[in-house]
């Protein structure tokens, strides 16, 4: 005869009773956010799982939902709605809710564009970088620069004054040209053309698409214009210079900013904000073309921060 | 099938399937690589041209445009190349478009046996695809114009052909390869065992001459060595062969030729015996004759009959060796003629009356009423020698001669009632010296030659003869001959003459043996005839001169001093006319003689001279 002993069975009983009471709603303090992609491009894969792991490191419980915008279903218990992209912020704007908008990797102009009139809160992480910090790269990376050009389009054109602002602390000469429609785009740049040292991009879709940007670098290259973008992709595309926040980036400093919200009560985004992270690019490639020495884009980053930690 | 045959077949029938199944497979492979290789470029080129042109479509340059058609026209292959805006509107084009490629402006590709083509976008870069700054990305390229691009498949069937070409080439040497492979190593292998073949065939043939060289390294070598071994083998058994056989011929030849000289001798002997004996039996037949003539007293004639039938016997033997002399010399020639069979069977009857009342049988010739065609000496001859056998061979009963018609021919048949013959014996009987019963050779019964006479002579008148016998109950002979017309009978025959129409007439007899001289003219004098006896044919003419012609001459053959009685006839005839009638009478029966004597056509009587036979002859010559 064997000692009488309990049965495994029991155990794994007991053990599933204890997890489902510590989970049980009544028993919790979680946040549930929703994590809304635009699409499932890596964009915006690595940006939500970045934030999920800055999330999960928090003592605090974070409840949080990531998908597509193909696959969205509104849950009942969202405290946060985290758009991820214009698309996803537009659809999430069209929902008939009252939850907090939080929208992530959307650009400035157009989230402005989109929020106005909202009646639920709603606040961003920009995607695009402050003027100043535009204007502080190309200072560190080309500090010859004393005239800088730049094309302003319809959506763009309400940065003319506080370009015209920075440009002025950073004692550079500015010149900003019209563009009402993509046709324009490289006939602007050739009345610029001679006037100025380099070119800076600002996102517009009708100065900047893919229509114009062959176009538009091309005659940069022609002019000998060093070119300083805000995307990886047109430091791809030819530009010298970039100064952008990588989707991780954001998604780490997204998480990083959810942790630092009060504890207790409603669930409330962090207010509109340039993203504090940044890295800066350099196209070794048209340097070498344009024969123009630039210091690597590291090198660029630490240049900047230093003159703001020296200020 | 041959062994070289198989040898080649098996070389070549794998390599032939092979570079049967092998060419038509890589030349479609190859096709099918070149067509994709053309499409790869094809396709290739239409990109590098779309991309290329991307920005000259975008800005409108239509130079640019042109010098990018301008660099993808050196691509061989290419017949049409095309830059289209999208409303269809062509932009710059190079060359025509080949009729039956029907292609619209969308992403494809058309075949056409001759052809291929390509349409590709002209498409804006998706450089900017996922930039977030983009309020709304299109979900596709943005397609700006078509490009269009034809390419040859002309250049890719040149090469294929080429190849086919050349694989055949290949194929070609290949066989030429595998021939001379195949004669090389597989034949040389088995060109020692051809040998051995072509070696046994000769052997076979009857030329054992031939020596195989031993070329072969294998267990052929051995082969090659018996087959070598067994040539000569046979070689040495047959020479060996072929001198037993020369010495068997040689000595077949000498027994032969001893036998010839034997035989020669013979006949030497008998034609010399016949002569010297018939000298003077030919006379003591002449003068028993003359002596019967002159006897009156019963008891004296009846010892002259008895001395007359010892004569006749012994005449009747000497005949039969005559006859046989006459017969294997060859010089018998047989006068054929019709005559009727009556006159025969009478003289027959008349011949052999008193021989078998002496013996007391009875001898019964029927009465013949056929005519034959025969030669009737010949004829009578065969009757006389089977009737004498049949009385010599039977002891009681009797002897029945007859003759019967066969449609064209006619039986004679010879039945007696004599010992008989074994069946053994019967195939024996008309051999030479053969006598049933008579091993102790009984002189009375004659030599044996009769049966081998008649045998012979029925050959030669090509007159079928046949014998029947049972042992004890007697023998039948029967004679076939052809039947002759009654109209056709010589009626000569047959005629008796009166003694007394010889009178008054002239014989000249040449003879130079003296006792043979005398014995003739006294017979002939006993005949009436007036005798002019002489030695030789210059005394017959001294005789003679005085005298008028004689009416007949009767010559001996071998006269002395060498002279013939053939130059006594001629010389005579020259005295007294060329007709004059005349006989050789001849003891000579040597070949050469009696061909000689027939060659004179004379008549030629053989001593002895029966005495009834030359007063027949003599009947049949002097006129009455």
């Amino acid at each position: 005869m064997q000692p009488a002993r309990p049965a495994p069975v029991l155990w794994i009983l007991g053990c599933l009773l204890a997890w489902t009471l510590a989970w049980s709603p009544g028993a919790r303090a979680a946040r549930n956010v929703s994590l809304v992609l635009s699409d499932t491009t890596p964009l915006y894969q690595e940006a939500a799982q970045a934030l999920r792991q800055e999330l999960e490191g928090d003592r605090r419980d974070w409840g949080v939902s990531i998908q597509s915008l193909a696959e969205r279903r509104r849950a009942e218990a969202e405290d946060l709605v985290i758009p991820l992209g214009l698309k996803a912020l537009r659809a999430v704007l069209a929902e008939p809710a009252v939850t907090p908008v939080w929208s992530l990797l959307v650009p400035r102009q157009s989230f402005e564009h989109l929020a106005a009139a909202r009646s639920r809160p709603v606040s961003a992480l920009h995607l695009d970088q402050p003027l100043a910090r535009h204007l502080a790269m190309l200072q560190a990376a080309l500090p010859g620069t004393k005239r800088l050009g730049v094309l302003l389009g319809p959506t763009s054109s309400g940065l003319a004054e506080p370009l015209k602002e920075a440009a002025a602390a950073a004692r550079i000469e500015l010149s900003a040209a019209e563009v009402r429609h993509p046709g324009e785009v490289v006939p602007a740049l050739e009345r610029l053309g001679g006037d100025i040292d380099s070119l800076m991009l600002v996102p517009d879709p009708v100065v900047l698409n893919r229509t114009t940007l062959q176009a538009l670098l091309l005659h940069t290259y022609h002019l000998r214009l060093p070119v300083a973008a805000y995307s990886t992709q047109l430091i791809e595309a030819g530009a010298l210079l970039a100064l952008f926040t990588s989707p991780a980036q954001i998604g780490r400093e997204a998480g990083r900013r959810l942790r630092a919200l009060p504890n207790g009560g409603a669930l409330v985004p962090p207010a509109s904000d340039y993203p504090e992270s940044f890295d800066v690019a350099v196209n070794r490639s048209v340097a070498l073309s344009l024969d123009i020495r630039v210091p690597t884009g590291d090198v660029v980053k630490q240049r900047m921060l230093r003159k703001a930690g020296g200020r | 099938m041959k062994l070289r045959t198989r040898a080649y077949l098996l070389g070549m029938l794998p390599a032939l399937t092979l570079a049967g199944m092998l060419v038509p497979y890589l030349s479609a492979s190859r096709l099918d690589d070149l067509d994709a290789t053309l499409r790869n470029r094809g396709l290739t080129l239409a990109h590098y041209i779309a991309e290329s042109a991307q920005y000259a479509v975008i800005s409108g340059n239509v130079a640019s445009m042109e010098a990018v058609l301008a660099r993808a026209r050196s691509e061989p292959d290419v017949v049409h190349m095309a830059i289209y805006r999208t409303d269809g509107n062509p932009v710059v084009t190079f060359g025509t478009a080949p009729a039956g490629l029907l292609m619209p402006l969308r992403e494809m590709a058309a075949d056409t046996p001759l052809h291929v083509g390509f349409s590709v976008p002209v498409a804006i870069d998706a450089v900017l695809a996922g930039d977030p700054f983009l309020p709304d990305e299109p979900d596709q390229e943005q397609v700006v114009a078509w490009v269009q691009l034809t390419m040859s498949r002309s250049g890719n069937e040149r090469v294929a052909r080429d190849m086919l070409v050349s694989s055949l080439i290949i194929v070609a040497l290949g066989i030429v390869l595998t021939v001379a492979l195949v004669h090389v190593l597989a034949l040389s292998g088995v060109r020692p065992l051809m040998e051995i073949i072509g070696a046994v065939k000769r052997i076979g043939a009857g030329d054992l001459g031939g020596r195989l060289p031993l070329t072969a390294r294998s267990e052929l070598r051995t082969l090659q060595a018996g087959i070598n071994q067994m040539s000569e083998a046979l070689a040495l058994s047959q020479q060996d062969m072929q001198a037993r056989i020369d010495a068997a011929t040689a000595e077949l030849a000498l027994q032969k030729e001893a036998a010839e000289q034997a035989n020669l001798a013979k006949s030497k002997f008998l034609a010399a015996a016949s002569h010297d004996l018939r000298q003077p039996l030919h006379a003591l037949g002449l003068f028993t004759a003359s002596l019967k003539q002159l006897v009156d007293r019963p008891e004296q004639r009846a010892l002259v009959e008895k001395i007359e039938a010892s004569v006749n016997g012994q005449e009747e033997m000497f005949d039969a060796l005559l006859d046989l002399s006459r017969l294997e010399a060859g010089t018998l020639t047989p006068r054929l003629e019709t005559f009727a069979l009556a006159p025969v069977f009478e003289r027959l009857a008349r011949d052999f009356a008193d021989q078998a009342r002496e013996k007391g049988l009875r001898l019964t010739v029927r009465r013949a009423r056929s005519a034959v065609r025969s030669d009737p000496m010949l004829l009578s001859r065969i009757l006389s020698n089977l009737v004498s056998n049949a009385l010599r061979y039977t002891e009681r009963g009797g002897i029945l001669v007859g003759a019967r018609r066969r449609g064209a021919r006619v039986c004679i048949q010879v039945w007696d009632t004599g010992i008989g013959i074994t069946p053994d014996h019967l195939p024996k009987v008309f051999d030479e010296y053969f006598q049933v019963d008579n091993a102790a050779r009984d002189r009375r019964r004659g030599l044996g030659l009769g049966l081998n006479i008649v045998h012979r002579l029925c050959a030669l008148l090509d007159h079928p003869i046949d014998v029947r016998s049972r042992k004890g109950l007697g023998t039948v002979f029967r004679l076939t001959l052809p039947a002759g017309r009654p109209e056709d009978v010589d009626r000569r025959h047959g005629r008796e003459r009166d003694w007394s129409r010889f009178d008054g007439q002239r014989v000249v007899v040449v003879e130079d043996d003296a006792d043979a001289r005398d014995a003739l003219r006294g017979l002939l004098e006993s005949w009436n005839l007036a005798v002019i006896a002489a030695r030789g044919a210059d005394e017959a003419l001294d005789l003679a001169r005085a005298t008028p012609a004689p009416s007949l001459i009767i010559s001996d053959y071998q006269l002395g001093g060498g002279e013939t009685g053939i130059a006594v006839v001629r010389r005579l005839r020259q005295a007294w006319g060329a007709d004059l009638p005349a006989v050789l009478v001849s003891g000579d029966t040597t070949a050469e003689s009696v061909a000689r004597m027939a060659a004179s056509g004379l008549t030629v009587m053989h001593k002895p001279v029966r005495p009834a036979r030359l007063r027949a002859w003599l009947q049949a010559r002097l006129r009455g």
